[in-house]
This record gives C-alpha cells, sequence and structure tokens, in this order.
C-alpha cells in the first residue's frame, strides 16, 4: 500500500485524534497570522501618529542668486513623500513712487532714527504667491480690508497698508511704482528696472508693533506685498520669476531627511548655498517613544513565533512518539525508513494543509474584530484636488482641516500565509525526523519487543 | 456463609433490550462459582452488577445483608470486592509492589512471593511483566485487599495452558484456603469450569445452575 | 495508598510526560508573564508618547471682560493680573506638571567688574548708546517650559534651566559666551546704566537711578532656529542678545526704578500650565476653574492640545494594537495548554477503569489528576519568573532608551497574576477535559477495557 493511501487512511479513520491535532495546528497558525496582521497594523498607525504629527522645512534660497524658480518648486513637489510646497515667497525692501516718478510718503513719526539714507521713500517688500499665506497675515496679525489677496498667476498687483494708502491717496485700482536706488543697495551708478503695480487690496495691521524699536523701513505701515514676477522684475529683470523661500510639507517626518536628500539632486540649483531648517519638534519630541512601541511589537512578535514553533514542534514529536507501536509493526512488515517517515509526514500534512488555509480564515475575522471594535479611524477628509498638482493651492494650511492619514486596516497577506505553510511544513518535517530517528536507529528485535 | 444474595435481579440497556431477566441466587464463602454462557449473554454484566460497578434496573443485590447500592457503590467496590479482569489490570506507572498497595497497607512482598513473584520480578516495571505475571500481580492485589470477594472476567484468556494452569490454582487455593473467599469467574472455559464447586449457565437472561 | 501518593508516582515514573508538561507550562507562563511586562512598558511608553506633545492650557486676563479706556491713539485695557498666589493654588493640582510666565525687560550686560559689555549684533546701524549694551530678558518661573525651549527653536545646551527657586541667576546664548569666554558658573552682571538712566530722566521720569545686580550663569543655550533678517534687528531683537533670568533678579535690578517695578508688581498678562497626561487635560482645567479663590469672570483658559488632539487616535491605536495581539495570545496559549490536558486525560481512560474498579472514587480521581499538574505548574510557574527575569533584562537592554521602557520588568503582581489566573486556566483544563471520562458509568470503563 502506498504511503499516501496509508496516511489518508490513518486520518480518515482515527477521526477523534486527527480533529484534535488539526485543532492545534489551527489554533496556532491562527496565533502567527494575527500577530502578522497586527503588526502591520501597528506599523500604519505608528506611521499614522508620524503623519498626524507633521513635518515640514523652510527652503532659504536667498544667496542662491534666483536659482529657486517655479520649475524648480515642481520639482519638489514631485518628490515622493512630499505633501507640497508652500508659502513661496521672497523678502526686501523697496522704494516707492508715484506713476509719475514723484516719490510716495511713508510713515516716519515715532521710529527708532530718523530716515536713513536711500531709505526716505522705502518699506519692506514682500512677494508671495498667495499673500493671505504670508507669516504677515496668518502669525502677525494682518488682515485684509478691501479688495483681495494676491493669488497665483498674479503679474504687477500690491497690497498695501491702510496708512501707507490714506497717506498718498491710493485706492485699489490705482498704480504705483515698485523702485530700488543705489544707496539701499550700496552700489554706485545703479540702474533701476522699476515695476509698475496696482494696488488690488488694502490691509491693517491688528496687532501692536513696538514702533520705537524700529527703523522706518521695518515698519508696518510701510510694508508692501506683491506678486513674484514683480518682485524678480525689480531685482533681476529678464530673468525667470524666482523665489527666496518656500515651505515643505511631508507626509512622513521621519523622511525629512530623505526627502532634503533628494531634493539636493534637482539640478540648476547651488544647494550649498541654501539653508534647510526643519520643522519637525512634535515628532521629534515624539520619536523615542513611537520608536521603542515599534520595537516592543517587534520583540513582541519574535517571541510569540520562536514559542509556537517550539510547542508546536513539541506537540508534533509527542504525536509521532505515540505511534511508536505502528510504526514497528510497520518496519517488521519491511516497508522502508523512508517510506515510513513519508507516511508520518503525510497524515500530518494533510490535516496542516486544511488547518493553515482555514487559519487564513480565522485569522481575518479575528483581524476584522479588533478592527471594527477597537481602532479609532480618524475621519481623513477626502480632499478632492481637482489638480493633481501638489503645489500650493489656494487657503491658508489651517483650512484644509484635517491631516491626510494612512488608511488604517487589520488584514492577512498572502505573504504571511504563505510564510505560515512553508514554515509550518518545515517544522512538520523536522518534528517527524526527530521523532521517528531514535525508532527508526531500533535493531529488529528491539522493534519486535516494543511491539509485544 | 452466605455472602451475596440477588433477588431477582434485571437489567436492561434501553427498554427493548433486556440482558438480565430476573436472577436469583444465594452465594456463600469459600467457594468457587464458574458463569459459563455464550459470547455477549451478559456474563461481563451480571459480574458488573454484582461488583458494583452498576446498579440493575430492578431487583436488589444484598452483600452481607445489606443492599449494595445503599452502601455506595464505590464503598463496595473498595471494601467488599476485587477485580481481576482479562488483561490491563495494572497501573503502567507503578510496580507490582505499589500495585499491590494500592488498596492496602499490607507488606506486599509477601504476598507477591505467595503468587510466585520473584523479589527481582517484584520491583520490575509492570509492563516488562509477561502476561501471567501481570496476572499474578493482579491476584495479589485482590488478595491483599481484604475484599471477601473475588471477580474474575476470563482470567485466563491470554495465557498458555501452563501459566493458566497456576493462575487457577492460585484462584482455587483463594477460596478454599483460609480465609475464604466468595470466588466468582465468568468463562467459557470448560477446563477452567470443572474444576469450580458449582457452575451457572447464562442463557437467555437467566441463571441456571 | 492515598490520592497525593499516587500522583507523586505518575509524576516521577512518567519522566517524559512530567517533563513535557513542564516545559509547556514553564513556555506558556514565560511567554505570558513576558507578554505582561511588555504591555507593562506599553501603557508607560504610550503615556510618554502622549506626554511628549507638550500638552498645555494658558491661563490669561479677559479682555473681553476688561474696562477700555483711551490713550491717545490706542486702546488701554484695565483688567485683573495674575498673581503668584493663584499661580500657586493652581499649580498645586495633581496632574500639573510644570508651569511658566514671564516678565520682559531689556538691562544692559556688564562683566562682574562693572564694565558695559557690547552685545551681538550684525549691522552698524545700530551703533547707538543705548542699544550698544541691550539684551533682552525674561525673567521666568521656570524656562524648561518656555515656550522658546518647548517649541524647540532654543535647546539648553550646558548647565540646568532656571526654576522658581532660583535666585539671580541667568540663561544666555552660545554666542555670547563664546564672545566673552563666559562658562557655566561665572558671574556676570546687568545694569541701569548710567546713559539709560540719563535717557530716562530726559524723557521726564525721575525716580530712577543707576543699579547693577550679579547674577551666575548656570546655563547656556543654542539657538536652532535662526531669525531671518538679522541684519535688520536691533540688539535686542536677536535671538543671540536673549537671556533667561529669575523673578527675584528683576525685582532686584528694577528696585530702583518704581516705575518699572509697577509692571512687576502688576502681575502677569497669561501663563501657561503644563500637564503630564494629555488625556486628563479637560479634567484638569475644570478642576481649575473650580477653585473658588479667584474671580473667574476675569480670565481665561485655554488648551492648546492642537498637536494631541491630532494624534490621539493614532497614538491610541498603535497602544490598542499592542494590547490585543497580547491578549490573543494568552487566550491561545491557555487553549493549547487546554488541548494538551484533555489530549493527556483521554489516553488515561483505562487506567481510571482500574482505580475506579479498585474503589477509588471519581473525585479522588480527578484530585489526583489536579495535583499532578499542581506539582509540575508550582515548579514551572516558579521557574518562569526567572526566565521572564531574564527576558525582561535583555528586552531592557535592547530597546536601551532612557525612558521607562528601559526598565522593563517583571513585578511581582503580574507573576501573582499569571499564577492565580493560569491555575484557574489548568483547573478549568482538567475539568474540561475529565468530563468526558468522569461521565461514564463504571460499567462502560470496564467494557472499554476487555
Amino acid at each position: 500500500m502506498d504511503f499516501l493511501k496509508r496516511a489518508f487512511l490513518q486520518t480518515t479513520r482515527k477521526k477523534g485524534k486527527s480533529l484534535l491535532l488539526f485543532f492545534v495546528l489551527l489554533v496556532i497558525s491562527t496565533l502567527i497570522l494575527t500577530c502578522f496582521a497586527i503588526r502591520s497594523a501597528t506599523d500604519t498607525a505608528a506611521l499614522n501618529v508620524r503623519e498626524s504629527l507633521g513635518g515640514s522645512f523652510t527652503l532659504n534660497a536667498k544667496r542662491t542668486d534666483g536659482q529657486l524658480t517655479g520649475h524648480v518648486l515642481d520639482q519638489i513637489a514631485a518628490i515622493p513623500g512630499v505633501e507640497k510646497v508652500d508659502n513661496a515667497r521672497s523678502e526686501s525692501y523697496a522704494e516707492y513712487k508715484s506713476t509719475d516718478g514723484m516719490s510716495l510718503e511713508v510713515k516716519t513719526e515715532g521710529a527708532l532714527m530718523g530716515a536713513i539714507d536711500g531709505f526716505e521713500h522705502a518699506g519692506k517688500l514682500q512677494s508671495n504667491v498667495y499673500s493671505e499665506k504670508d507669516e504677515f497675515f496668518t502669525d502677525k496679525g494682518f488682515e485684509l480690508l478691501e479688495g483681495r489677496h494676491i493669488t497665483k498667476g498674479d503679474e504687477n498687483v500690491a497690497l498695501i497698508h491702510e496708512d501707507f494708502a490714506e497717506l498718498n491717496g491710493l485706492a485699489v485700482g490705482d498704480t504705483f511704482i515698485l523702485d530700488l536706488n543705489g544707496q539701499m543697495l550700496e552700489i554706485e551708478n545703479y540702474e533701476s528696472t522699476p515695476v509698475t503695480v496696482e494696488v488690488i487690496g488694502i490691509y491693517t495691521n491688528t496687532e501692536e508693533q513696538e514702533v520705537a524699536e524700529n527703523v522706518t523701513y521695518t515698519l508696518y505701515e510701510n510694508t508692501v506685498f506683491t506678486d513674484p514676477t514683480s518682485f524678480t522684475q525689480l531685482f533681476d529683470a529678464g530673468r525667470e520669476t524666482y523665489y527666496s523661500y518656500a515651505e515643505v510639507l511631508v507626509n512622513d517626518p521621519a523622511k525629512l531627511d530623505s526627502v532634503v536628500a533628494e531634493m539636493k539632486t534637482i539640478e540648476g540649483v547651488d544647494w550649498d548655498a541654501s539653508n534647510v531648517t526643519y520643522h519637525d519638534t512634535d515628532y521629534q519630541n515624539a520619536k523615542e517613544s513611537l520608536e521603542t512601541l515599534g520595537n516592543l511589537v517587534s520583540i513582541a512578535v519574535v517571541i510569540i513565533i520562536v514559542v509556537s514553533i517550539v510547542l508546536l514542534a513539541l506537540i508534533l514529536t509527542l504525536w509521532v512518539r505515540g505511534r511508536i507501536h505502528e510504526t514497528g509493526v510497520f518496519m517488521s512488515m519491511g516497508f522502508g525508513k523512508v517510506n515510513i517517515f513519508m507516511q508520518h509526514v503525510a497524515e500530518i500534512m494533510l490535516v496542516a494543509i486544511l488547518a493553515f488555509a482555514l487559519s487564513f480564515a480565522t485569522s481575518s475575522i479575528i483581524a476584522q474584530n479588533v478592527g471594527n471594535t477597537l481602532l479609532e479611524q480618524t475621519t481623513a477628509q477626502t480632499e478632492e484636488t481637482a489638480d493633481t498638482d501638489n503645489t500650493e493651492t489656494a487657503g491658508t494650511p489651517d483650512s484644509t482641516g484635517a491631516v491626510n492619514l494612512t488608511e488604517l486596516n487589520i488584514s492577512i497577506s498572502p505573504i504571511h500565509l504563505l510564510f505560515v505553510y512553508v514554515l509550518g511544513t518545515l517544522i512538520i518535517v523536522l518534528s517527524v525526523a526527530i521523532a521517528t530517528i531514535p525508532i527508526m536507529k531500533m535493531k529488529p528485535k528491539e522493534i519486535l519487543s516494543s511491539i509485544s | 456463609m452466605n455472602i451475596l444474595e440477588l433477588k431477582n435481579v434485571k437489567f436492561s440497556y434501553q427498554k427493548s433490550k433486556s440482558v438480565l431477566k430476573g436472577i436469583n441466587v444465594t452465594l456463600e464463602k469459600g467457594k468457587i462459582y464458574a458463569i459459563l454462557g455464550p459470547s455477549g449473554c451478559g456474563k461481563t454484566t451480571l459480574l458488573s452488577l454484582i461488583g458494583g460497578l452498576d446498579t440493575p434496573t430492578s431487583g436488589e443485590i444484598l452483600c452481607k445483608g445489606e443492599n449494595v447500592s445503599k452502601v455506595g457503590l464505590a464503598n463496595h467496590r473498595k471494601n467488599n470486592v476485587a477485580f481481576i479482569f482479562q488483561s490491563y489490570n495494572l497501573i503502567d506507572y507503578m510496580n507490582p509492589s505499589e500495585n499491590v498497595n494500592l488498596t492496602s497497607k499490607l507488606p506486599a512482598l509477601p504476598i507477591l512471593e505467595k503468587v510466585g513473584l520473584t523479589k527481582d520480578e517484584a520491583r520490575r516495571n509492570v509492563m516488562k511483566l509477561s502476561g501471567g505475571q501481570q496476572q499474578r500481580v493482579a491476584i495479589a492485589r485482590a488478595l491483599a485487599s481484604d475484599a471477601e470477594i473475588l471477580l474474575a472476567d476470563e482470567p485466563t484468556g491470554n495465557l498458555d495452558e501452563d501459566t493458566a494452569q497456576s493462575i487457577t490454582e492460585l484462584l482455587l487455593d483463594s477460596a478454599h484456603g483460609a480465609p475464604g473467599k466468595c470466588v466468582i469467574i465468568v468463562t467459557h472455559s470448560n477446563e477452567l469450569a470443572k474444576k469450580a464447586d458449582v457452575v451457572f449457565q447464562l442463557k437467555k437472561g437467566m441463571l441456571q445452575e | 495508598m492515598n490520592t497525593p501518593k499516587r500522583s507523586l508516582l505518575y509524576v516521577i515514573r512518567k519522566r517524559s510526560r512530567t517533563l513535557l508538561l513542564f516545559v509547556i507550562l514553564l513556555i506558556v507562563s514565560t511567554l505570558t508573564l513576558s507578554g505582561l511586562s511588555i504591555m507593562d512598558a506599553t501603557k508607560d511608553t504610550s503615556a510618554e508618547l502622549r506626554e511628549s506633545t507638550g500638552t498645555s492650557f494658558t491661563m490669561e486676563r479677559n479682555l473681553g471682560t476688561a474696562t477700555r479706556s483711551n490713550s491717545g491713539n490706542n486702546f488701554v485695557y484695565q483688567q485683573e493680573f495674575i498673581t503668584d498666589e493663584m499661580i500657586e493654588e493652581i499649580a498645586k493640582i495633581d496632574g500639573i506638571k510644570g508651569y511658566n510666565a514671564k516678565k520682559e525687560g531689556l538691562p544692559d550686560l556688564q562683566d562682574v567688574n562693572g564694565n558695559n559689555l557690547e552685545t551681538i549684533v550684525y549691522t552698524n546701524w545700530y551703533d547707538d548708546p543705548i542699544l550698544k549694551y541691550s539684551t533682552k530678558a525674561f525673567a521666568s518661573f521656570n524656562t524648561s517650559y518656555d515656550s522658546l525651549f518647548t517649541s524647540n527653536k532654543f535647546e539648553l545646551n550646558e548647565g540646568r534651566h532656571i526654576t522658581a527657586e532660583d535666585e539671580n541667576t541667568a540663561i544666555i546664548s552660545n554666542d555670547l559666551a563664546k564672545k566673552y569666554n563666559i562658562k557655566v558658573g561665572d558671574k556676570i552682571k546687568f545694569a541701569l546704566t548710567e546713559e539709560f538712566v540719563a535717557v530716562e530722566k530726559e524723557k521726564g521720569t525721575s525716580d530712577i537711578s543707576v543699579n547693577d545686580v550679579e547674577v551666575e550663569v548656570i546655563g547656556i543655550f543654542n539657538i536652532s532656529s535662526e531669525q531671518s533678517d538679522k541684519q535688520a534687528l536691533a540688539q535686542y531683537e536677536l535671538y543671540e542678545n536673549y537671556v533667561f533670568t529669575d523673578i527675584t533678579f528683576f525685582k532686584k535690578l528694577y528696585s530702583t526704578w518704581p516705575l518699572g517695578m509697577e509692571e512687576l508688581k502688576e502681575g502677569y498678562e497669561s501663563v501657561d500650565f503644563f500637564v503630564t497626561d494629555p488625556a486628563q487635560l479637560s479634567s484638569i482645567m475644570s478642576e481649575v476653574s473650580n477653585i473658588s479663590s479667584i474671580n473667574w469672570d476675569n480670565f481665561t483658559l485655554t488648551a492648546n492640545d492642537e498637536v494631541f488632539q491630532q494624534s490621539a487616535s493614532s497614538m491610541s491605536n498603535v497602544e490598542k494594537l499592542i494590547t490585543t495581539m497580547l491578549i490573543v495570545v494568552v487566550v491561545i496559549s491557555a487553549t493549547i495548554v487546554t488541548l494538551i490536558l484533555s489530549m493527556w486525560l483521554k489516553s488515561r481512560v483505562r487506567e481510571t477503569g482500574i482505580l475506579m474498579a479498585v474503589g477509588i472514587s471519581k473525585y479522588k480521581i480527578l484530585l489526583q489528576h489536579v495535583l499532578e499538574v499542581a506539582v509540575i505548574a508550582v515548579f514551572a510557574f516558579g521557574l518562569s519568573y526567572f526566565a521572564s527575569g531574564m527576558i525582561a533584562g535583555n528586552l531592557g537592554s535592547i530597546l536601551d532608551s532612557s525612558i521607562s521602557a528601559g526598565n522593563v520588568m517583571v513585578t511581582v503582581s503580574n507573576f501573582i497574576l499569571v499564577c492565580a489566573v493560569g491555575t484557574l486556566i489548568l483547573l478549568l483544563a482538567i475539568g474540561i477535559s475529565s468530563i468526558p471520562v468522569m461521565r461514564m458509568k463504571p460499567r462502560e470503563i470496564l467494557s472499554k477495557m476487555s
């Protein structure tokens, strides 16, 4: 009788024993699969924590002399792991003139010193793609009173302070000129490239500035916001629009270093002249605890697998040893050792194949239940971004609501099942081998006496 | 002296299957009784009832004048009867002495020697003894237990002729020797039956001499 | 032969079975104990994770209920200030781990001998006798809870933070320390200089005189977040010239300038309180708002827990997942032990038959099984205490973190728990697996034997 057939008979006739073995194998493989699933889920949950803590860096490209162009920003935004590139901006100082070339008035009263040479009619010039995202509006209390903010695509526009507007009789729709002079830049015989801009909005400040601690050209009232094109035209006419600063937001703060490294491979920018400042304090604070939790899980899984293997091996060895009598009988009948070995393996495998297969279902059920009852899915609002372009979009960062989190689910992957099958088969074969070796070594006389 | 009395003992497994249909018999100490009958006729069942392994469907079994059920089956088994089965009599993790001392506090060795075991054999692992030796140990345990009734179910079934002979002698001795026990043997060996004092036939649920 | 003796004989004679059961019980109980230790470590680490979000609440003067008056172009608000007593009262509450409030001033820097020291500047536009030696000083209760440190803009490099008990101490920047070769432990001075006093007198203040106070430098900080446009900033605006000091020092320094002192005496505009467990924030805040000695109409309490809110559910997910896994392990271990025990007991049907035939009652037989397992379990559980202790120790060194998880250990209460529950499970297992045998009538057992 071929060993497969004998194995089959054995398994089907001795239902009680087979059922027990089936149960044990089912339980152990369910345990391992469930642990794998939970472990993967834990990795995702930890990722969620990192994602919710967020991270970004400020890219300071002032000294790259205009190399941070819109094109480069697009490339940065395309780096995997970058959530978006935001608040591209520049800042400097400019002189203000009316359209007929007359210098405009700036506030000087109460400032630290009198007007400084070259800055008599100057103030701070901010350039933004979206002016509503500028720190002045988001953090320092500036508020738009009339008109609208600067937005992507605007060219030759400006926002001015209400006091500046009143002082110079400017209203929304009027135009004036932004200019530079040699004294400001400390360049002799400087030839400027003035830019005409249209006032599209008037703002005011809601928080007091310590006027006495500022020079005239840093006063809020003398600050003008303009678009990047105008800025570039003013400082570097004829060049492609460039920026001095940008914020890069990443999905996973743990990846900040790698994102920065990849960014620095973008050609056309002298990265050594640039400066990166990380904003990942929350992540840094949480980092150690998170890593520890991750380690705890890994260790737990390793222990569980090792223990399961040992237990399984023990049980199987027990199982086979209990069949000594039978093995002796077969040997006395002349069946080869390999044949008998294969039979025992086959008996167990017949049960194991079913048990492992079923464990996929049982562990999936457990995983599902755990997922549904225990876990809190943060309702990540699905942002319908009409354009897949993840460079700046309108709206301040706060208004977009919930952070995008990777979906958390607990599921068994086919790879895990494969692992269980392979490892399980290995252990079965090994255990049978270990258990039958002593029997195989018996001399014929011993076999006989073990039977009777 | 009467030690056992069965009064109209009936037993059925289910309502339909009636095995014992009214057994009436009195049994004495110092005698060997053999119960013969075809396989499956209920011999073992009868032995079980006498031994307190189960209760009759109707009727009474009195041991030393007391109803066995009232005494308590476990107590009855402990104090009044001793069993010897055809095989698997012994606890595998105890040696012969310990098996004997399972129910009795008497020194085991003399009793074991009395039934024909050597000192050496008395210390061996019980599973390593031959069939005959194992039965000897079983008898030794029964003797040591002080029970006045010995119940044997095919005690020599697995043994060769010579060994069977010696075992039978031991059983006879335990009945006829001192103190005489009431020995009841279920068997289908006519040889063994010949040696008994009284032979019963169990036919159709009724006992006949 | 009594029951204990039978149990003992079984355990001793059936060596391989005993060993096997011992090993299995040892493995399972060690696994469970280690699992419990990991669970404890997980709880502690999760608490620390929550704590790392630096959750706090701010108590501020309620400008909404303040009285408003005009003063030139500006509004002036008059509202009750937060006093030291109020702060102390609140700080007593369970769960609050620290707080900070600060006052600002612009004292001048001097060395121990009273010589003015120029502070750092990146442009010469501010070459002004008043500004040359300026620093911006913050008198604080606990600098470790100052927003400049908690937001990691500044990082304490050497020395230690200022606490509420410190007097006449200072923390200066790395840049300032390097410039004048100042080390932790050195003494420097801050002053209301002659020049400053002169300017103030010109402005109309008559009640002011020169003063200087010596302080000990107890800490040096690094600037992690650069300011932009340093060339446009005055000395006292530069991070490099920021100085942290204590309230006592301020009081001492401005004691010669009553007008300056006025501000100090008033109290604080806002105070930040930090909590240990963000999950407790709302209960702590409500406890604070119930303090009767404070008139809550005049103050507001604002929670600063956005970071925690965002990550709270993810954090709790991590903890729940790990806990679940360990529970699954325990449940399955119990199942396996039960299975093995039942396998075992089934194979002892004949033995049970013999014992019953000999007159030993069912309960005594059950007791025998219990004792057999009990003897083995005692040793297995006992050994598992040490085995899991070893594992916990190794765990600790693998994790090697400065936080509490590095102290993974097997607690006595966990051990007792495992023993108690383990015993319960074993009893149940034996009970359950004995049911089929126990329900058999003796006669049935007999027929199984022939």
